[in-house]
């Protein structure tokens, strides 16, 4: 059977000039170039391409849920405005096998002065849906957003929380073969959310494709098979969610601490973990190890180690001082090792990056390593935390009757 | 849900033919436009449709007492009363203005939904005309009220016109709005030059002068400016004077000739609508 999507060398520039200003001209600025140079071309603005998506191929399976992962201006909402039609592909062709939706935006097309009632048919007849079937679903829609009080209510006398509910419900009832998500899921409130992350669950037991995009790593991994991770336009890694997941989070730039700069005259030049290949558990040891080279004394160094998890929440910091004595380096290549003799994590994806506080000129400079990825594994499921802390349970019997 | 076929096949630089077909799978969402510009525009006011009759009834007042009573301006060769003869020219030009209008803007107060939705580009200014033609049933009604005052005894030919210069009517407004509606995207001066433009045009339009008042050496281009035309005839045909087919038949070919290049303009440049817009 041929794949419900099929993606083949999608690519999109947009021109950027570099004087600061708005998309849209005014006549007077077409008319002005046309005065100063008739026969084209502005030698006073220098114009670039920026390349929104450059040669971006993929394919989705029928009934697949597929997650396109990135970070904010990797493309991914370009990539989902040129598969619904609103954007233009500079080059490349895309190919959808049935019948398509695409929710780029929960409420688009709300008017602040109808009512919710008149909303529903409106929203609902733009995202797709017949008179007929809106009709028919619409008690359905209405129970699921909870609003029913205030149906013929205007919704500029809505709450926000009421109007994401509303505007939630009608796109949860959609039924088209193809579904196109962008992170419409992340807003109201938390029972919300997962109630209609439940609804879009149980729409996807009954074969649809679907195609996801979203910041949040633990969506994405509850909900996709496969998916793909974009990188600056570009395809960076695409298969089954967990690579593609684990590449993300390994792409992730490290966060640094505001107004501190990066340390001058130190290269790292290696950061490994000896089992990094190996298969880890929460009883594992981890030993690292750090190389750099300094063109200068760094006296009173102040080395760290993290473990993040795949949220990007650290959840082992260790430091020199922590555990002892900072050290201090003359100039030349040093080596650093580290061993943590019991891991203590829940399985799980982590990555691990070292970092070097050193003290230069009474400012404090820092320099990070690459991310390291891990995973651990072992036999416990469901665990709520991160860390798996040894503990002991015992019990007995505490009154007489017998 | 809608689909035109089960496949979609979606490439770069295919400049897309107006679909039909495409066009009658979203009738609905027209519906909806529309009903939604009309239900918008009648909420939170007090007197509701009644505007649609007020604004032609107040502009004719103020003409007669004005261009009737002070510059001495008649409705022309009929002994129609003036009121009557300005009241009609104003019901249509308020209806095609209004038209001009919003068809004009109707890409740029949609633009929300343009960037987050597909639907063929042409329906939010195509369902822009709608409201214009419901507030123009409404003024008619009280013009016939108006004509029976005054004892004005219309010609069957003009009956028969009233549908038709309103249709012709449309066509231009849509024709000249969808080239502004696609060049306002780029080009945000049509905002600010469009009550001007249409100001002018209402001047050289006869709308509350008859054509005859027209000097004439530009009596064979007055119906080059198709709002003549729509007008004129129905004047006419209401008030007993001699129609001029001619004129009718060449403001019909100036309007589908503009309704063409809007529509090329339009077409041409709608790809390129959510990147700038």
């Amino acid at each position: 059977m041929n794949p419900a999507i099929e993606v083949s060398g999608i690519s999109k520039s947009y021109q950027i000039s570099h004087q600061a200003k708005p998309a849209y001209n005014t006549l007077k600025d077409d008319f002005g170039k046309l005065i100063r140079r008739p026969f084209g071309g502005s030698p006073e603005e220098s114009k670039e391409l920026f390349w929104a998506l450059k040669d971006v191929s993929f394919e989705v399976n029928r009934g697949e849920v597929f997650g396109v992962v990135g970070q904010n201006g990797s493309g991914k909402t370009t990539l989902l405005k040129i598969i619904s039609q609103i954007v233009d592909p500079t080059s490349g062709s895309i190919r959808l096998r049935g019948r398509t939706a695409s929710l780029l935006e929960v409420g688009t097309g709300f008017h602040p002065e109808l009512t919710g009632r008149e909303n529903i048919f409106f929203n609902g007849s733009m995202l797709g849906m017949s008179r007929q079937e809106i009709r028919k679903k619409f008690n359905e829609i209405v129970e699921f957003s909870e609003v029913e009080k205030f149906l013929d209510t205007p919704v500029k006398f809505y709450s926000s929380g009421m109007y994401v509910r509303l505007a939630f419900s009608i796109a949860a009832h959609l039924e088209p073969e193809i579904l196109i998500l962008d992170e419409v899921l992340s807003v109201g409130d938390a029972s919300f959310q997962k109630k209609s992350l439940n609804k879009i669950a149980t729409t996807m037991e009954e074969g649809r494709t679907v195609l996801f995009v979203s910041h949040s790593i633990d969506t994405v991994q509850s909900l996709c098979t496969r998916g793909l991770l974009l990188k600056k336009g570009k395809v960076k890694a695409i298969g089954p969610i967990k690579n593609v997941l684990d590449a993300y989070a390994g792409s992730l730039p490290i966060l640094k601490p505001e107004k501190i700069k990066e340390l001058e005259g130190v290269k790292i030049t290696g950061a490994q973990l000896t089992d990094a290949h190996k298969k880890l558990t929460a009883k594992s040891s981890l030993q690292g190890e750090l190389t750099f080279t300094t063109g200068r004394e760094l006296p009173d160094c102040y080395i760290n180690l993290h473990v993040e998890d795949r949220r990007g929440q650290v959840v082992i910091h260790s430091r020199t001082d922590f555990v002892g004595k900072n050290p201090s380096f003359k100039p030349g290549t040093h080596k650093v090792s580290i061993n943590i003799p019991r891991l203590s994590l829940n399985p799980g994806s982590y990555s691990v990056w070292f970092r070097i506080y050193a003290k230069y000129k009474d400012e404090t400079h820092l320099a990070d390593s690459d991310r390291i990825m891990i995973d651990v594994g072992g036999k416990i499921k469901d665990s709520m935390s991160t860390l798996e802390i040894p503990s002991s349970w015992q019990w007995s019997k505490v009154d007489d009757k017998s | 849900m809608r689909s035109l076929d089960d496949t979609i096949v979606i490439e770069a630089g295919k400049t897309s033919r107006i679909s039909i077909k495409e066009l009658w799978l979203y009738r609905e969402l027209f519906y909806f436009f529309a009903w939604r510009d009309i239900k918008v525009r009648y909420k939170q006011t007090v007197l509701g449709a009644g505007w649609a009759i007020l604004q032609p009834l107040l502009a004719a007042g103020i003409f007669t007492l004005f261009f009737n009573h002070v510059a001495k301006i008649s409705s022309g060769a009929s002994n129609v009363p003036y009121p009557v003869f300005a009241y009609l020219g104003l019901m249509y030009w308020n209806a095609f203005a209004a038209a001009l209008g919003t068809v004009s803007n109707s890409l740029l107060s949609n633009s929300g939904v343009l960037t987050k939705i597909y639907f063929p580009r042409l329906i939010p200014p195509l369902a822009a005309t709608a409201l214009s033609i419901v507030d123009f049933f409404f003024a008619a009604i009280v013009f016939f009220i108006i004509m029976l005052g005054y004892r004005v005894s219309p010609g069957w030919q003009g009956f028969a016109l009233i549908i038709p210069s309103l249709v012709l009517l449309t066509v231009i407004a849509l024709g000249v709005g969808l080239f502004f509606a696609a060049l306002n995207v780029k080009y945000r001066d049509v905002r600010s030059a469009l009550p001007f433009i249409i100001q002018i045009w209402f001047f050289v339009s006869p709308v509350i002068y008859p054509v005859s008042y027209i000097p004439a050496r530009f009596q064979s281009l007055v119906y080059l400016n198709p709002v003549t035309g729509a007008i004129s005839s129905v004047k006419q045909g209401l008030f007993h004077e001699a129609n001029d087919w001619h004129g009718l038949l060449i403001s019909w070919v100036v309007a589908l000739i503009m309704l063409a290049i809007g529509l090329w303009y339009f077409k041409r440049t709608e790809k390129n609508f959510v990147d700038i817009i």
